[in-house]
């Protein structure tokens, strides 16, 4: 049995105005002991949203609509505050992001992280629970000296190193680590990832690791979970995904990765943003910025199918055979469907219907096997630079209207 | 807490209390009119007008090259020189200030120092009971106005506190010697001065019911003008402590919403709160002259109007010192709190 189990997960906040804005959808998610998972997309995908909503941490505006979140098999939506209260650190814990602020800043570093163990377990003494704080700072590379220091005398790495201390101070199961090197410089988040990797090891700990940067899911995780727009797009152990992304999103997200052994040049990105959660895209989300779009996109939420080893994905550019199939092979999108579908999920769309569906060359992509990896091939490195929107169904923005509140309204949807 | 740090604040204190005595001392020396006159009759000879400016020393140069014209201006005059470089008035008036001599009362014929003896106490009293009264209550009120924000507790907070704040303290003391010290509404306390006049008290015991029967009217309108804003600056500091991540970090470890508000909000909270409270001492002060004077509190308040009435700038001139070394007084005192509170500051 899974030591996490999350099943049809929805999160709604209420917003300023009364309207109900949905972060996430639907997502299913699970975890085994010992096993590391990488939660990744745009900013405003509704990552941090799912793992605050697990952590029970959502802001007062936010609740759990719908889906359970089972650790052990135990509900623990079913737990009242009180209950959850027991669970919160013994059995889970966050790291968060840019310990700075996740310290408080006018309390010793030690007392922070002793602070749990005395409340979890009444019976520690202080003498005890600091001699535990001392072998904590000793795992994560600290030394005890510094226990009565404040957080304002650490640096931004040692300071990440004090958080981790403090998520295992009551020696949890399952970690989130909330974009843990975000705003590191590249050789601390390398040792901060390095820790975290050791630690999981020798601790037997089940990770949640939430970040955009997939080479650091490649590094650590043992299964990627993409998301867009608050759903699931696409889920698999780590090779099979970086390998062969089955999802057209997961395959620009890694293609978004600028290559060091390649050309030096940018890397292709993703034009336009994910839609905002208060006026959600018809059918798939992903379709106005995607090159594969078809009618059924516009129309029909793709279903999560199984193409073995766990590897799941909501595509409907994805044939039974488990390819994703190139552009070149997929029904022509009918102008008038995307006008109409556009007028009622309220984003523009300009259509040039002469030139669809745009060829697989334009994209780098070679027919017939899409699987390739793509760092193989950098994308339109033989002609010239590929036009950074697909002229088919793009260029695609959200009319977004001044008076609509945008992502920012709601308090920590992705940080 | 290093003995650096105290040792830095000590001497921008004295530093800043040094320049407070410069310009209070030409402050004084700008006014127009001649001192003199106002303190003789009209019909006295030119020559006892003159001993007497002699005996005060107002003959003397006020600064190095700079004198007083008969017209009463400062005026540059150069001739003086090199003499007026030790004899003059400001030398001699710093030399006083360092033995603690502020010159004559004109009115009372008396050491200033000693008229302001007589009120400083007094005014402690009413605005150091005013000052603890308000900062319980009203850091107790914001903390929890802001914890509860939006509740039915922060909206009756906010607003009776904006109230409050709007209105002019005179005025609330006015309202309520009407309403508590007379006939028109119920007489509970007595209106006037600070003890019972004429009353010969047996013991200290009945000495002090009496005095606190009489503060109580001054000091709750002093208090409720200083409860409002208070409590406004702690709700506001609360809401944002409690943005703050680490407190979301607390919750997260498992803290019941009270020890999350207890250990990770109100600490952090209070920072701000002391700095304001001590930044706005010297309002209090200012406050505290017109409540003085609606409820005939003895105290420097009334000092200061019974001095301007009768043009005894000596007293004048020692009232502003001493509530400027008050204002410099509390604010060292904030700064030596907020090394204690915050560790960031005391390096």
């Amino acid at each position: 049995m899974a030591l996490l189990e999350v099943r049809d997960l929805v999160v709604e906040f209420t917003l300023g105005d009364g309207r109900i804005a949905r972060v996430v959808d639907g997502v299913d998610l699970d975890l085994d002991a010992g096993e590391a998972l990488g939660l990744v997309g745009e900013s405003g995908c509704g990552k941090t949203t799912t793992a605050l909503a697990i952590a029970r941490l959502l802001p007062a505006n936010g609740r759990i609509a719908r889906g359970t979140v089972r650790l052990d098999g135990q509900d623990l939506t079913a737990l009242d505050d009180a209950a959850f209260r027991d669970r919160r650190w013994t059995d889970i814990s966050v790291i968060f992001q840019g310990a700075m602020n996740a310290l408080n800043p006018v309390r010793r570093v030690g007392d922070q992280v002793a602070e749990p163990i005395l409340i979890h377990e009444p019976t520690t003494t202080r003498e005890a629970a600091r001699r535990r704080v001392a072998e904590l700072f000793e795992l994560v590379g600290i030394s005890p000296d510094r226990l009565r220091e404040y957080p304002h005398q650490f640096s931004g790495g040692m300071r990440q190193r004090v958080m981790i201390a403090m998520a295992l101070a009551c020696r949890p199961r399952l970690v989130i680590g909330d974009e843990p090197t975000t705003a590191l410089d590249v050789m601390v988040q390398a040792q901060i990832l390095e820790l975290l990797e050791r630690l999981r090891r020798e601790l037997g700990l089940a990770l949640i690791l939430i970040t955009h940067d997939l080479s650091v899911v490649a590094e650590t995780c043992d299964r990627t979970l993409v998301m867009y727009a608050g759903r699931l797009a696409e889920t698999g152990p780590v090779e099979r995904l970086h390998g062969g992304p089955l999802h057209p999103y997961s395959l620009r997200l890694l293609r978004s990765v600028p290559d060091l052994s390649g050309e030096r040049r940018l890397p292709a990105g993703i034009p336009g943003q994910p839609p905002s959660p208060e006026s959600p895209v018809s059918g798939c989300r992903f379709h106005p910025r995607c090159d594969r779009a078809m009618a059924q996109c516009v129309t029909d939420v793709p279903v999560v199918r199984s193409f073995g080893e766990a590897h799941r994905v909501a595509c409907h550019a994805v044939g039974e055979e488990g390819r994703l199939r190139p552009p070149g092979e997929l029904p022509r999108i009918p102008s008038a469907l995307a006008i109409a579908a556009a007028s009622t999920s309220g984003v523009e769309v300009a259509v040039d219907a002469d030139v669809l569906p745009v060829s697989a060359d334009d994209l780098g992509v070679p027919p017939g096997d899409p699987r390739e990896p793509p760092a193989d091939r950098p994308v339109g490195v033989a002609g010239p630079p590929m036009p950074p929107v697909p002229p088919s169904v793009a260029p695609v923005r959200t009319t977004t209207d001044a008076s609509a509140p945008t992502t920012d309204d709601l308090p920590r949807v992705d940080a | 807490m290093g003995s650096a740090f105290v040792l830095r604040k000590l001497g921008g204190a004295l530093l800043t209390l040094f320049a407070i005595a410069v310009l209070n001392f030409f402050l004084f020396r700008m006014l127009p009119g001649d001192p003199v006159n106002t303190l003789l009759p009209r019909t006295v000879s030119q020559a006892q007008k003159n001993a007497l400016r002699i005996h005060l020393g107002l003959d003397q140069p006020v600064f190095p090259g700079i004198v007083r014209s008969p017209q009463g201006a400062l005026e540059i005059d150069l001739s003086t020189l090199p003499d007026s470089l030790l004899q003059n008035q400001f030398l001699t008036s710093m030399g006083n200030l360092l033995v603690l001599d502020l010159g004559q009362s004109f009115s009372e014929r008396k050491p200033v120092t000693e008229v302001i003896a007589d009120h400083f106490w007094p005014t402690v009293l009413l605005v150091g009971t005013a000052e603890v009264i308000a900062l319980v209550v009203g850091v107790l009120i914001g903390i929890r106005a802001g914890w509860r924000r939006g509740s039915r507790f922060d909206r009756l907070a906010i607003n009776g506190s904006l109230v409050l704040y709007a209105v002019p303290l005179f005025w609330l003391g006015m309202l309520l010697f009407y309403l508590f010290a007379t006939s028109n509404g119920i007489a509970l306390f007595p209106g006037q001065q600070m003890v019972t006049p004429g009353a010969r008290h047996t013991d200290l015991v009945a000495y002090w019911v009496d005095v606190l029967r009489h503060l109580f009217l001054p000091a709750a309108t002093l208090a409720l003008g200083l409860i409002a804003g208070n409590a406004l600056i702690m709700r506001s500091s609360m809401v944002e402590t409690l943005k703050d991540d680490y407190v979301t970090t607390a919750r997260a470890k498992g803290l019941t919403e009270s020890q999350v508000v207890r250990r990770h909000a109100i600490p952090n909270a209070l920072l701000p709160t002391v700095t304001v409270v001590a930044l706005t001492f010297g309002y209090v002060l200012g406050g505290a002259i017109g409540v003085e004077e609606v409820y005939a509190w003895p105290g420097m308040g009334s000092l200061i109007i019974d001095a301007i009435e009768r043009k005894d700038f000596p007293v004048l001139q020692g009232v502003f010192l001493v509530i400027a070394l008050c204002v410099v007084i509390a604010n060292l005192v904030a700064d030596m709190m907020y090394g204690i509170l915050d560790p960031r500051v005391r390096t």
